[in-house]
This record gives C-alpha cells, structure tokens and sequence, in this order.
C-alpha cells in the first residue's frame, strides 16, 4: 500500500526543484557530517582536564555573555524601532537607515577600535591628562573584559532586532496600538504591554541572530580575554590538536542554541503572537513636540554615535596617520577580491535559498521542512569547524578526482581545494540562513495563492516560478542578497583559512596587522569594508522603504 | 445635544485634497447613528478624528461638556475616554479573553474591576470564554469580545468601524440584533460606520450618508455644504 | 524621490563592480600603465623565471610583517622564482597541511613560535634539509637536530618594569614576579597567547613541572587584573598604573618606541627592560622559524629560499624593519636592541617548547590563568 502510495506521489516529488534542494542539503550536511564521523573515531584525550577546569569557566561566560546581550539587544532594538515607527520627530528619515549603520562594522574591528579610543594612549585618556592633567583610573575606562565585550556585541549586532521588530511594527501592529491608547493606556504601558508582546515573534527572529553571532564569535571574545566555546574549540583543536574534545564542545554549543530555542516556544504556550486577524494597516506616527521630540532625537543620536559615527571617526584619524605607510596599489586587487567572493557568494546564497524555499512551500512534508531547517546549521558552527569539515571534503573530492587532473593536463593535485570554489561554497554553507530567512518570509507573505491560481492557468511549477514568484518576492531577494553580502565581506575566519596562494581581501589585510597589534595599519582596510557595507546597508533600506509603501 | 461636530475638515499627508471637508453633526444622548458610506467616502476618517487619532486642520468635536477639539485643545486619544470596535476587533492576541476586556480598566478598584468584566461578559453572553485566547474563538465571539472590551470602561461614546464585514451573511443577521440589543441596554451613544445598507437600517436610529468627506442628511440636523450634489441623490430616503 | 535614490545608489553599486572588474582582469596592465619601467623589468624578470630557472615556490606563513613580504619580492627578482602566500594563523595552518597531507601545494611553513615547528615536525609534516649554508648561518641551537626546521629570528619575552615605581634588583628572575611585593602588580596576557605556553613550556623544560606550576600560580596570585589585551596593552597598564610589571616581547616594545602615535611612544620611555634569569638559567627566547614540508615538490626552491633569508642581507633586514635578533650571528641587530645591552639565552633544545606544550597549557588551566 505504502509502496503504491509513494509511486502516486513519485511525479510530484520528482522535480527540478526537490532534487535542486536535495543537493544543496548534502552540500550542507557532508562537512558536518564528516566533522561527526571523526567523534566516533578519534579518543578525546583531554575531556576530563577540559570538565574540570576549562568548562565551567565557558558556561558562565558564555552564559553571562548570551542573557546580557540578548537582554540589551531587545531593549535598544526594540526601544528604538518603536520611537522611530510611532513618532515623528527631527531627522527621524536618517536615522530610520543610520541605526541600521553598526551593522557595516565587523565586531571584533569596533573591539580594537573602541579599546584604541578608551585605553591609556586612547584619545580620552591623552586628552584629559595632556590638557588638564587629569590621571583617571583605569577601571573606568577598561572595556577589555566581559562587560565590555557585551557592550560590543550590543552595540553593533542590535540592528538585527531593531530592523526586523521594526518592519513587524509598521505594517502589523496599528489597531492594536491604537485600540491600547483608546483604552486609557500611556505611551510607557502601551510599550510593555502591548507593543513587546505582540512583537515578539519579530524580537526572537532578531535575537535568535544576535545570540548565534555572539555564540560564533572568535575575534572579540579572544582580544577581550573572555574564553567562551569558541576560544575554548580552537585552543583544544588547534592548540592541543584534540579534535574530539573539540567537537564535544560544539556539540555542547549546538545543545545550548537549541536549548534556547526549545525554552521560548515552551514560555510561549498556547499564546500567540502573530495578530489575530491578517489586514494590516500602516502605523501613522505621531509627532513628537518639545523635550519629547529632542528626547526621541537624543536618543536616536546617541546610539548613532556610539555604534557607528564615533568608531569611524576613529578608524579615518588612524587612517590618516598610516596611510602613506600603508596605501598600495595592491589594496585595489583587495577591493575586487572581496567584491568579487562577496558577489558571487551572496548571488549563489540568493539562488540556493529560493530553490529550497520555494520547495518547501510547495511541498509540505517532513523531507522540505527539514531542508529548510538544514539551512540554519551553518549559522550556528563556528566558522573555523565549518573550515575543517569542508575542507575534509573537498580534499576527498580532489583525490578521487585525481585521475581526471591527470587526464587533464593540469598540474594541481588540489584543484578545488585550493581554489575560490571551496572558499565560497564555505561561505555558502555558513550563511545560507541569512538568505533563507529573508526569502521565506517573502514567500510567506504573499503565500500560494498566485502560484495557485497561475498553475490552475495550466503553467508548470517551473514556469509558474520564473513568471509570476519571482516578481512577487524581489524585495525580499534584494534584501537577503544584500544581507549575505554584507555577512561575506565582513567574514574573517573561513576566508583566512580557506583561500588560495596570494588572495587577500580587505577583511585578511585587516586582520593580518590587527592580529599583531598593528591596529593603526588595520585601520584602511577597515574603512573600505565599513563604507562598502554602509552602502550595502542604505540599498537594503531602501528595498525595505520600498516595500512597505 | 450630546455631541456636536463642527466644522470639521482633515486632510492625509500627501493627499491633495481634504478627506474631510466641513462635517457637521449632532447626536443626542443614547441615539445610534449610522454613518452609511461607499469605501473612501472618509467615514472611517471621521471616526479616527473623533477618538482622537488623527488631528483635525479645523473645526470642533464637543462630547457631553467638554470639549475634545477645536482651535485651542486636543485631548489626547487616551484621555477622551472615546470606545472603538476596530475592523479587525484588534484583541491583544497575547492576551486571554479576559486580560483583553481588564485592560482598560486601569484606575479601577480591583473588585469592581472584576464585577465590571464579568458583568460585560455576561453582558456578551461570553462568561465561559474568559479564560481563551482570541484564536481560539471564531470570528463572531471575537466580535462580542471586542465590543465588550470597548464598552467595559464605560464609554462617553462608542465607535464601530464595520463591524459586520468580517462575518459570514448568517452570522452578520444574527449580530446585528443583537449589537443593537447590547448598545440599547448600556444605553451608549454610539457611532457605526458600514457601507452596507442593511446593516444600517437594522441598527441605527438614524443615517447618515457620507459622500467626498461631507455629511448629507434629510433630518438636516447637520448642514451639507453642497447641497446641489445632495439632490442628485433621489434614492437617498428618510429611513427612520 | 525614493525611486531615483534607490536607482542611484545602485547604480552606483553597479559602477563600482564594473570598476573593480575592470582594474581586477586589467590588474597588470592597469598599473604599467603609471608604473611602466618598474613593472616591464618585473614582468621580464618573471619571464625569465618561468623560462630559466623556471619555478615557483609555495609558502604557508603565520608572519604577517610587510617587510616580509618585501623580502619575498627581493627573493623573487633575484632568483626568478615566484613566491606564492598565504598568511594565516600558525595553528590552522599546520591543520591545513595535516588535511592537505600528500597533496599539498605548500612548499614551506613559516610560524612564530619554536613550538608550532615542533608539532609539525611531530606530525611528519616536514622534511629534512642539508645545507652548509644554513649550517653555518644559523647557530645549532637555532635548528631542528633533525634539520627539519630552522629559526630566522629571535625574540626574548623580557619583563617590562615602570621606572620609577620598580627597583631593578628586585625584578632580576621570572621567579621574582611571584614574590609578595608585586601582589595585584604582575601583567600578563591570557593563557590562550602561545608566547605565554611556551615560556611555562621552557620553565618545564629547565626547572621541572612542580617548579613551573608553583610559578604559574603566583603568576595568578599577583595579577593586577584578569589577562586581556594583546603585549602592547599589558605596557599601557604599566604606564596607566594598574600594575608596575608586564611580560612581554621585546619587538613589540621596539615598535612602541618607535610608534608613529607619540602617546605610544611616551609609554614605552616610562618602562625599562629588563633580561631575567641572568645568574641562573637565561631569558626566554623563542623564534620564527621555517621548514620544508614533507609534500613538497620544489625542495630545491624552498632550500633556496630559507638560504637567502638566512643570509646577511635578509637578516638585517629582519633586524632593522621589525626588532627583532638575527638568528645569523654575522649581523648585528638593531641600534635600539643593541643599546638594550647582551644577555644570557635560556639553554635549552627549542623542540622541548612544542614537547611541553600540552603540558604546559594544562598546568595553566589547573592554576585558574584565564
């Protein structure tokens, strides 16, 4: 019966698209599983000394790090986006895409860069003590701590909530604010209330990033001496050249994400969040007057300030002061290499995710679900175990290929691997969810209707994508390719490990002056990477204006 | 009168010309009115100037003694004291039947705040729903929800805007007798907007048409300021 | 209005890849064209290497230094053979050439620390190299016994003291900075940075694991605040007063010295330098070094290549560019380095820093050094 069953459902199964999708899954899966397979093969020699001494250390920063991140990311993203959703009040359009602006700067650079402001020789310390004298203790000014790095994350990772909170609130939530206020509510209570309860959906969609970026994060929590599972997983593997220990405590990282994930849907219950009803209607701000309006507007600033205006300033005065020592011709062959893989991988990102996106609409079953959840694997491994495995792989691929080299004339023994392709299939794997979450809410909103109908027209599902889907969901294209671009050229770890001879991008030229405190010299290729993904940022913007008009 | 409108006039950012040009109205206490108009006549805009979510450009709103709008004094939304059924019913999905129907009964005492929602439910006929979230009711209990969490504070005056045009035909029948029966016990003045007229004729004690932004009404208890249009409209009779 | 603004910008997207395309295949045509002598004699002499000597040679290095990479462009217009790079982390880079195994592409691993060489000798990554130039270039104590590595530069991890807080008698050993007078006044950085593993490895290796664990925990017991920060923050705190003593390199202060930030520069002129262990058992001194991996298949090249770094000519330029010793004895180094006087070498077989590794990182972790 079953059997029967299955081959009535074979011709629908059977299509460009499930099988499309079925390949990118094993891309996905095969380093990973690779990284697996080695846990049953190799003995973890150092997991007791690791339990005992190394562990409970990484749960408490790691823990510490997740629950004040994730809190304060919450508070000023939220915060933010409903004053800019609900008021009018001075520069309120600029700010609207300025406080999207801390995303253009790759943590661990504004890490560097706001310990060169704060630290003894930083341009506080030196102005205070050259211009009145004044010795401060070091205490205040230290960021290079837990609190600090919180403050780093914080700053710079909060427009992941503050731009998807902030699109929920413009088109879904203003009869129920209104209703609220009709109701005798204040502005405060509405805000507890109302607005953090039904944006919940949006703020978890948003912290869910935050928390994996700070979880993936090498660069910051190692300059800023806070050990957590990441420094923890590059010294027991690369330092100690324990593999297995490694992967127990990524395994121990994965059980943590998930365990956060799990905990929210239980806290939730049987409430919902989205509305209750699907009109949606556009908020109409209100305008501010008086101290309230320079309030919003103060406020606005100074988050602009801190996670933005003020790093760059600083980046642009070190720029200035090693730049003849620095510029070359070479950084023009920098620029192309990282606009060239950031392209490139975010083009192939956009396409894999809309294949697998839109299989999983079609087909509701066990099998698209979880490709769909495949994709936020990678999201979640630090980006060097990603490294590993991938590279594992394709060296495999090399040598099975080898005869075919030969066959071929060509001289390399490791073709693919130390070629761009492994590189960008790295960059692939590792944020095809930022993609993939884009293009699925685009399919979400404007559901199966159309395609419905277009194939009742006698279009295939093939055609029926190409005219009429893709139209619909180009928004949200744009955004996720911008998205993934921005992710790309900002990335360090894979691509410094996984490039061919003589590739650099901007990011590896940052990091190789960065790595030996040379943060001076980091400084030009910083900028370009900062200003590129500032206007890759002012583009996304303008997608998201546009699509909500 | 109860409430007089005067005046008023409202235009959208953007738009070039005024939704609302020189409406005039006056209710007594206790009527029902109905606001009868075709989609993008501006009666939803009246009702949003009325509870106080748009500012008018001119005119004066004067509910009971105080005044809520003219040249001088806007009150906030909040502080009006104004009920609205929205559309959408608009109930906090995160919140249960009862957490909906208390939120607007902030100032209250806690013992009359809880007599006060269960008399409402009752009042709805939803006493047993009180611990459920809003989807987990159809759409007409979400209807009586709504309306009992806007009539709850005891409100000077109650708005609906289509209330009826997200239920099925059946369903909108059975209602509207029985919102009318509601609204008649509390004896709430209220303000409904519908573009369909049965639904008007069934309920309000009186019409009013709305077309372009002005009133048109035979009781001529508000001034149209364009009369001529008025009597091009021979189908537009007494109802009451 | 928000059309045009959309359009704009990506167009201007658009332009720039156009751009970047353009310079990227023109790349070599784009700069002749402002630099045509410098890069036709270039090209020539890259002609003449694919001809002639014809080779190339592949290089994985931990050293990201520009003035290494000006020594590479020397090597190449003097031999004809092309240097290929990638710069890397040392740790990752050996796990590549672990993965790679056989059919690795690099010819040659360079790391910052003695150490790392180890390890990749240990994992049969390297292969032996006989050279009378090398053999009389660099001291013995500087190579693998085996010939598998070879050192190119030496850096000793000294204690930096502030001058006027610190009197010089009492900081004259490693051991010193465990004493109860500089209680909340010891600055190090974190057990996670290589120099500090492999300075615990040496005590290891000199003095015995009970000795260099006592050592770690008064280390920890005498911290003025929890590791952080790279070396040049740990002189920073010195001169900030959050600590009178810091462990650090001694290139690290060369180039604090001389620092294109004046601030940098009058931190670096409160501290003295101090060579510990000179009656006993030496400073610390690690290197950089470099070794033929065992895949390569341009050994010739790859000798060639760690011959010329360490000659003279190279070594100076180590020496001057970024502070650090020659490990040639033949070359002086630097003017700065030299007015820091000479001292006694810590006396052990380098390979004993990477042997001791493990061990060394364990002990940390079991004395709580974050």
């Amino acid at each position: 019966m079953s059997r029967l069953n299955l081959l009535r459902k074979l011709p629908g199964y059977m299509n460009i698209w499930s099988i499309l999708s079925l390949a990118i899954v094993i891309l996905i899966l095969i380093p990973n599983v690779t990284i697996l397979f080695n846990f049953f093969t190799q003995k973890a020699e150092n997991w007791n000394h690791i339990q005992e001494y190394i562990l409970p250390d990484l749960l408490k920063n790691t823990g510490l790090l997740i629950v004040f991140t994730g809190i304060l990311t919450i508070i000023i993203g939220t915060s933010l986006a409903w004053i800019v959703s609900a008021y009018d009040f001075p520069m309120k359009k600029f700010f609207k895409w300025a406080l999207i602006l801390p995303l253009a700067i790759p943590p661990y650079i504004a890490g560097y860069t706001y310990n060169g402001i704060l630290n003894y020789t930083g341009v506080i310390q030196t102005t205070l003590r050259n211009n009145w004298g004044i010795e401060v203790d070091q205490v205040y000014f230290n960021i290079l701590n837990l609190p600090g790095a919180v403050f780093i994350f914080t700053l710079f990772l909060f427009p992941y909530v503050y731009t998807i909170t902030r699109a929920f609130l413009a088109n879904q939530s203003a009869s129920l604010i209104e209703n609220a206020r009709l109701l005798g509510r204040s502005p405060v209570d509405i805000f507890f209330r109302v607005v953090l309860p039904i944006s919940r959906g949006a703020i978890v969609g948003g912290v869910s990033l935050v928390l994996l970026e700070v979880l993936n994060d090498y660069g910051v929590v190692q300059y800023f001496g806070v050990p957590t599972f990441s420094t923890a997983i590059f010294q027991t593997w690369f330092g100690m050249n324990d593999l297995n220990s490694a992967i127990k405590l990524s395994a121990t990282l994965m059980f943590i994400v998930f365990a956060i994930l799990t905990l929210e849907k239980v806290l939730r219950g049987r409430k919902k969040y989205a509305s209750t009803t699907a009109k949606a209607r556009p908020l109409h701000p209100t305008r501010l007057q008086g101290w309230k309006a320079w309030g919003a507007f103060g406020y606005c600033l100074f988050i602009f300030l801190l996670g933005f205006l003020i790093p760059f300033v600083q980046l642009v005065d070190w720029m200035l002061l090693t730049f003849e020592k620095i510029a070359s011709p070479e950084f023009t062959t920098l620029i192309w290499n990282s606009l060239l893989v950031s392209f490139v991988g975010a083009l192939l990102i956009v396409l894999f995710a809309v294949i697998i996106g839109n299989f999983a609409r079609m087909h509701q079953s066990a099998l698209s679900k979880s490709a769909a959840k495949v994709t936020i694997l990678g999201y979640s491994i630090p980006g060097a175990v990603i490294a590993v495995g991938i590279s594992t792989v394709f060296i495999g691929l090399d040598s099975g290929l080898s005869r075919f080299y030969e066959a071929t004339g060509l001289e390399s023994r490791l073709f693919l691997s130390t070629s761009l392709i492994i590189l960008i299939s790295a960059y692939i794997i590792r944020f095809l969810a930022i993609g993939y979450n884009s293009i699925e809410s685009g399919f979400d909103k404007i559901g199966n209707k159309y395609t419905e109908a277009s194939r009742m027209l006698g279009l295939n599902m093939t055609r029926t994508f190409f005219k009429v889907d893709l139209k619909m969901i180009k928004a949200p294209l744009i955004s996720g390719f911008l998205l993934a671009f921005i992710e790309i050229i900002k990335e360090l770890p894979l691509t410094l490990i996984l490039r061919p001879f003589n590739f650099g991008t901007l990011s590896t030229n940052a990091f190789k002056y960065a790595s030996d405190e040379q943060i001076h010299e980091a400084a030009l290729a910083s900028i370009i990477i900062v200003v590129i993904s500032a206007i890759a940022v002012f583009v996304f913007h303008q997608v998201l204006e546009k699509e909500s008009n | 009168m109860y409430v007089q409108i005067k005046d008023l006039c409202f235009g959208y950012k953007n738009a070039k010309n005024l939704t609302i040009h020189h409406f005039n109205l006056d209710i007594e206490q206790g009527e029902i009115i109905s606001i009868l108009g075709e989609s993008g006549s501006g009666k939803s805009t009246v009702l949003r100037l009325l509870c106080g979510l748009e500012t008018p450009s001119k005119g004066t709103i004067k509910i009971g003694s105080q005044t809520m709008t003219d040249e001088r004094t806007f009150v906030l939304p909040e502080k009006r004291g104004i009920g609205m059924v929205f559309q959408d019913y608009a109930l906090f999905p995160h919140m249960t039947v009862y957490e909906n129907v208390q939120f607007g009964l902030k100032n209250w005492k806690r013992k009359e705040r809880k007599n006060r929602v269960h008399e409402v439910l009752e009042l709805v006929n939803m006493s047993s729903y009180a611990k459920r979230y809003p989807h987990e009711l159809s759409g007409g209990q979400q209807q009586r929800i709504a309306l009992a969490r806007s009539l709850a504070p005891e409100p000077s005056l109650l708005l609906l805007d289509e209330p009826f045009s997200n239920l099925d035909a059946d369903l909108q029948i059975k209602i509207r007798s029985e919102l009318k029966e509601i609204i008649k016990q509390t004896g709430t003045t209220s303000i409904f907007v519908t573009h369909d007229r049965e639904d008007s004729r069934a309920i309000a004690d009186r019409i009013i048409t709305m077309r372009d932004g002005a009133a048109h009404d035979w009781d001529s208890l508000c001034t149209t300021t364009r009369l001529e249009e008025e009597q091009r409209q021979p189908e537009l009779v007494r109802l009451k | 209005m928000r059309n045009k603004w959309f359009l704009m910008s990506f167009i201007l997207i658009l332009s720039m890849f156009v751009l970047a395309a353009c310079g990227g295949d023109d790349q070599e045509e784009a700069t002749d064209s402002n630099e045509e002598e410098t890069t036709n004699t270039e090209e020539n002499s890259e002609e003449n290497a694919s001809e002639e000597t014809g080779g190339e040679v592949n290089l994985y290095t931990g050293r990201h230094y520009d003035t290494d990479q000006e020594l590479y462009d020397k090597f190449e217009e003097e031999t004809g053979i092309k240097v290929n790079v990638i710069e890397g982390k040392d740790d990752e880079l050996i796990a590549r050439l672990d993965r790679e195994g056989e059919a690795s592409e690099a010819d040659l691993l360079i790391t910052a620390d003695a150490g790392r060489l180890h390890r990749a000798k240990s994992q049969d990554l390297l292969q032996p190299i006989e050279s009378d130039v090398l053999s009389e270039n660099i001291p013995e104590k500087f190579r693998d016994e085996d010939n598998n590595w070879f050192g190119l530069t030496k850096r000793a991890r000294v204690i930096a003291y502030h001058k006027e807080r610190v009197n010089e008698e009492d900081i004259q050993t490693y051991m010193d900075l465990t004493k109860d007078e500089f209680q909340d006044k010891v600055l190090i950085r974190s057990s996670s940075n290589i120099y500090n593993q492999s300075l615990v490895a040496s005590m290891i290796a000199t003095e015995g694991e009970e000795a260099a664990k006592e050592w770690a925990q008064g280390i920890v017991d005498n911290m003025a605040r929890d590791p952080q920060g790279g070396d040049r923050d740990q002189a920073k705190a010195v001169a900030a007063g959050e600590g009178d003593v810091a462990v650090m390199n001694t290139y690290y202060l060369g180039k604090m010295l001389n620092s294109e930030d004046e601030e940098e520069v009058k931190v670096a002129e409160q501290l003295g330098i101090m060579f510990p262990n000179q009656d006993t058992t030496g400073t610390h001194v690690n290197i950089s070094g470099v070794g033929v991996t065992a895949s390569s298949q341009n050994t010739e090249n790859a000798q060639k290549f760690i011959e010329y770094l360490s000659k003279e000519e190279a070594q100076k330029q180590f020496a001057e560019a970024n502070y650090e010793y020659p490990v040639n004895p033949n070359v002086e180094p630097s003017e700065l380095l030299q007015s820091w006087g000479e001292f006694k070498e810590q006396d052990i077989r380098l390979n004993e820093l990477g042997e001791n590794n493990d061990r060394a990182i364990q002990i940390m972790n079991e004395v709580g050094w974050k």
